[in-house]
């Protein structure tokens, strides 16, 4: 289970997202509307995963990661964007963030990065496809 | 170094040192055998010279002590008589003798001299005294005596002779020098033969060595050099062949005992075996390297017939020289050496990025982070008018490997797709809502025939406009709920055109006449139509008669349904429940005509990346409406579509309001007191009364004591809008009006209440009486009046329906009224031409020869049944047939008596035919 901080200025974009982080079953520590919100929080917790939308208000999404990546470099981060942001994804990954999501934000979405990252097996059902196959070559065998 | 020269030069060397000691030895050995030799030799010589010597002065000796003696003897007697003077004479003779130099004579007795003879010039000379030289004379001294008596030996003196030993000497010498001479000869001589021998056996040892060198080398060549030889090429034929460079291999032919023979033997097997064992692997590999051969093959064709360029390149981008051949048919040139942004893009900043981020790549190691870096870059490019597919690859030592994928013909396929899913969207909704189509189809023909003529030239320009936007909105809306794309877009083309017209204020009438009569609008549908042609066949669009036939077939089973059930005494309850399913089959459900509205809501806001929850249409399932509903319920599509536009806010909006962030559309409908009243509320931002105000100040319109719903009622006026961009969906401002016009054909009205930020909500009531009428007319127009006249053989040139004021009427000579009471109260006009009434008349009434006024009671009598025919079996149906009174047809002819029509709008329907017209007012 990851603690996971979302950071968004808008608060249905992340509302969506919690719901979507406590469906996979991790544990939402917390919302912030902007960078500077984001690295508060994290002075006081210091969550495993942070969905970082990139345009924020006061300060944006690359900023906090340039800044959260230097003081907490264990913290993955990976950006909320939208079409035809490429530039600022590519600035974004430079300044530490490990990939992104293109909006709309969705559960497969944001499972897929999480396996990725975490390399945390995507649901039961790949081991069980693994096993049919085991039992499929011993019974070859 | 061959191996024969290895043994060879040794040997040689080995040779040369033997022969050059053996020299050596041979020399010094000859050397001190002529040494030893020469010293024997001389040892021999010297020894005999020696002897010699010793023999020759011995000679000497013997031969001077004879003389002496002789000499002693004879000067015996003159000594002993002193007789010097005759001495001389016989001494003389010795002194002669040669080697004899002088004789002296001592007298022992006198003790003096006696005589002295030398000799000079070989001649005999007495002297006194011997001269001192003859010292060094060798001397030989011999006593002269004589035997006294007694025996013994007296001496009397000595005689000396003087002898030169020269002579000796020179014999000696002489002696000597022949020994030395012999000698040398003999060394000389030995020497000689002793080289001789020496070069004798130097050649022979030369000769000797050269066989020997000659055995060994031959023995080295047969016994080792020959059979490595043998074992070299065997062996080399071997590892040819291991090498795959021979195809066989040979047996080492070696046939000897020795080690070499034993050699041979176990690489003989190991040969055998290794050959069976490389043929072996060789077969393998054979089949390996043509299983090799064909997978490169195969892979190369895939490469190059993949349908996907292979290409790579380095941190400069210059593409290298291996690229697969789709490459060359994707791009069409050779692009080795060229650089890849330059072919992929054409915009600086593109091309920059591009080769920003796969150097980028290169700093990276994280799975992940390569992964979201490559996905940043663009997944397709238009390179020669082909949509070209990239995939990125990461090679090792700083390579990237790019695949493209020509995708047109799957994009074009895609798009065909596309187009084929909207055919049959299409076809399935013109299908499904065949009435729909045809409706429109008609409609739209009429209102290209007729669209010159609507343009009322005592009206202005901008009404004129208004009015034909209107009608081409509505078909649009119409068009694009039956998925009739291509007409829907050439309407918006049109009201494009039109749109500029209306803002142009110079636009007269002439100039929209000519704009109508340049434009081909019967062109719009064609494509369309076409499609619909080749998918459902001619027929379908010749169908829509069928439909009509149909109905009446429908009709006819109904009027037999009674018929059957009153002459058999049925139970009405049978004959009433068979009516109403058979009814069911050409009724309108309003909710099936409103079902389309939640889905294509819910598309709609999703399109525009708004939320609303999925809604259902709420309201009696089994509510059925006239086919006069069609119109008005599609126009209700320009409500839902600004509702959805206009009134549901983008999430954050809404979030940001307190409010849910996804929104609600409803819609109910429901009877009451025969109107039907529908509401669509929307929990959207409202209307912004401030915006409308600020609008109908851009206008120019008063807007002083408006009050609230005063307002409202602006949006739903002709070009109006409060939304500044004009999108596909809304904001022509002309789907509200287009709402308006059609629910005022049903009489009806709307009210609407929009709270700001709560949201809106219309509500519009609809008679159903007079609706119903408007369907039954339709009834009456399309298969009673038809029949009838068939039946009279009247044709029905034209029909025509409007709807007056009541001082347009304008009544015929023979008028018939029949009110309805009940279920559905109105009043019904028939009005027919004379010549009209004398033909149905010769049918009802067939009687011979009439006078004027029999004639003209048995028109007025036939006009009441006809219109008693007319309107009793259209608006009697199983539904209302036990509430509805019909009063008895009545003639009138002053337009005075129908005094309910002074107060709303009749609905007058013409029948053109060759013999008049048959006019029938509807009022409700």
């Amino acid at each position: 289970m990851l603690n996971v901080l979302v950071v968004d200025d808008s608060m249905v974009m992340r509302k969506k997202i919690i719901s979507i982080i406590s469906e996979l079953g991790h544990q939402a520590a917390g919302e912030a509307a902007n960078g500077e919100e984001a690295i508060k929080f994290c002075e006081e917790v210091v969550p495993d995963f942070i969905t970082m939308d990139i345009t924020m208000p006061i300060m944006n999404g690359i900023e906090a990661t340039k800044i959260l990546k230097k003081k907490y470099p264990t913290i993955k981060i990976v950006m909320i964007t939208s079409h035809g942001q490429e530039n600022l994804v590519r600035d974004a990954i430079k300044s530490g963030a490990k990939g992104y999501i293109l909006k709309p934000v969705s559960k497969d979405k944001i499972e897929d990065i999480i396996s990725k990252i975490f390399k945390i097996e995507k649901k039961e059902d790949t081991n069980e496809g693994k096993k049919d196959k085991e039992e499929f070559y011993n019974g070859l065998i | 170094m061959k191996l024969f020269y290895k043994i060879i030069i040794p040997i040689a060397i080995s040779f040369i040192f033997f022969f050059a000691i053996l020299l050596t030895y041979i020399i010094h050995l000859e050397e001190e055998v002529i040494t030893k030799f020469q010293n024997s030799v001389r040892t021999i010589s010297i020894n005999e010279f020696e002897n010699k010597k010793s023999e020759i002065l011995k000679m000497e000796n013997d031969y001077l002590d004879f003389i002496s003696f002789l000499a002693s003897k004879i000067s015996f007697k003159y000594l002993y008589n002193y007789d010097d003077e005759n001495i001389i004479k016989p001494l003389s003779k010795f002194v002669a003798l040669k080697s004899i130099e002088a004789i002296s004579i001592y007298d022992s007795l006198n003790e003096n001299s006696f005589i002295t003879l030398i000799k000079e010039d070989d001649k005999a000379y007495k002297v006194d005294k011997l001269p001192e030289f003859f010292d060094s004379y060798a001397k030989f001294t011999k006593t002269i005596s004589e035997l006294d008596d007694n025996g013994k030996n007296e001496i009397y003196g000595y005689i000396t002779i003087y002898y030169n030993d020269f002579s000796v000497e020179k014999k000696i010498d002489k002696q000597h020098k022949q020994t030395l001479q012999t000698l040398k000869k003999i060394k000389e001589q030995t020497k000689n033969d002793i080289d001789e021998v020496f070069k004798n056996q130097t050649i022979f040892i030369l000769a000797i060595s050269v066989i020997l060198s000659f055995i060994i080398f031959f023995t080295i060549q047969k016994i080792i050099l020959l059979p490595l030889n043998k074992l070299k090429i065997g062996l080399d034929s071997f590892f040819l062949f291991l090498q795959n460079k021979k195809n066989s291999t040979q047996r080492i032919e070696v046939d000897s005992k020795d080690e070499f023979g034993q050699i041979a033997n176990s690489l003989n097997e190991n040969i055998v075996v290794s050959t069976k064992l490389h043929e072996e692997i060789n077969e393998l590999n054979v089949n390996l390297e043509q299983l090799v051969a064909e997978k490169t093959q195969k892979v190369k064709t895939l490469l190059n017939n993949a349908g996907e360029g292979f290409l790579s390149f380095g941190t400069d981008f210059i593409i290298d020289n291996e690229y697969s051949q789709e490459c060359l048919n994707i791009i069409g040139i050779d692009i080795s050496g060229k650089n890849i942004s330059d072919l992929l893009f054409n915009n600086e900043e593109k091309k920059e990025f591009f080769k920003d981020v796969l150097l980028d790549t290169l700093e990276e190691s994280e799975k992940v982070v390569l992964d979201s870096l490559i996905s940043l870059l663009p997944n397709m490019v238009m390179i020669n008018n082909k949509s070209i597919k990239l995939e990125y690859k990461l090679l090792a030592n700083s390579k990237f490997m790019l695949i493209l994928a020509d995708i047109s013909s799957q994009k074009i396929l895609e798009k065909k797709i596309k187009e084929e899913e909207e055919t049959l969207k299409m076809i399935v909704a013109i299908v499904s809502n065949k009435d729909v189509f045809f409706d429109l189809k008609n409609d739209y023909e009429k209102f290209c025939d007729t669209n010159i003529e609507s343009i009322d030239s005592s009206k202005t320009p901008s009404y004129n406009l208004n009015g034909l936007y209107r009608d081409i909105h509505t078909f649009k809306g119409t068009f694009l709920q039956l998925y009739m794309k291509s007409s829907a877009n050439y309407l918006h083309y049109i009201e494009t055109l039109i749109s500029e017209f209306i803002k142009n204020t110079d636009t007269t009438n002439n100039d929209i006449l000519l704009f109508l009569s340049n434009s081909n609008f019967k062109s719009c549908m064609k494509k369309d139509l076409q499609v619909i042609k080749t998918i459902l066949g001619e027929i379908f669009l010749k169908s829509e008669n069928f439909v009509t036939v149909s109905k009446k077939s429908i009709k006819n089973i109904k009027s037999k349904i009674t018929t059957f059930a009153q002459e058999e005494k049925i139970p009405s309850d049978f004959s009433k429940e068979l009516l109403a399913s058979v009814q069911q089959l050409v009724s309108i459900y309003l909710i099936n005509m409103l079902n389309i509205y939640p889905k294509m809501s819910y598309q709609l806001a999703h399109r525009n990346e708004k939320e609303i929850y999925e809604f259902k249409i709420i309201g009696d399932a089994n509510l059925v409406v006239p086919q006069a509903f069609k119109p008005f319920i599609k126009s209700l599509i320009h409500i839902f579509r600004n509702s959805v536009d206009h009134g549901i806010e983008s999430a954050d909006t809404r979030v940001s309001n307190n409010k849910d962030e996804i929104g609600t559309l409803s819609c109910s409908f429901e009877v009451k007191n025969n109107i039907l009243q529908i509401i669509i509320t929307d929990d959207g931002a409202g209307i912004d009364i401030q915006m409308i105000k600020q609008k109908l100040l851009d206008k120019n319109i008063n807007t002083d004591n408006l009050s609230e719903n005063d307002y409202y009622k602006y949006i739903f006026e002709d070009n109006f809008s409060t939304k500044e961009e004009i999108t596909d969906v809304s904001g022509r401002g002309i789907g509200m009006s287009a709402v308006k016009v059609e629910l005022e054909k049903l009489n009806g009205n709307h009210e609407v209440q929009s709270g700001l930020n709560i949201g809106t909500t219309f509500i519009f009531n609809i008679p159903l009486n007079a609706s119903y009428m408007k369907d039954i007319f339709e009834n009456l127009l399309d298969t009673d009046i038809r029949l009838l006249a068939q039946r009279v053989g009247i044709d029905i040139i034209e029909k025509n329906i409007a709807i007056i004021d009541f001082n347009e009427i304008q009544l015929k000579k023979t008028n018939v009224l029949i009110s309805t009471s009940g279920y559905i109260e109105s009043t019904i006009v028939v009005s027919y031409d004379d010549d009209i009434l004398k033909k149905f008349a010769g049918d009802f009434m067939d009687c011979g020869t009439l006078n004027a006024e029999e004639q003209n009671q048995i028109n007025k009598s036939v006009a009441c049944e006809v219109a008693n025919i007319l309107v009793g079996k259209s608006l009697v149906s199983p539904n209302n047939k036990d509430i509805i009174i019909i009063t008895p047809p009545v003639l009138i002819n002053d337009k005075k008596l129908l005094t309910q029509y002074e107060c709303s709008r009749t609905q007058i329907t013409t029948f053109t035919t060759e013999l008049g017209d048959i006019q029938v007012y509807y009022n409700a």
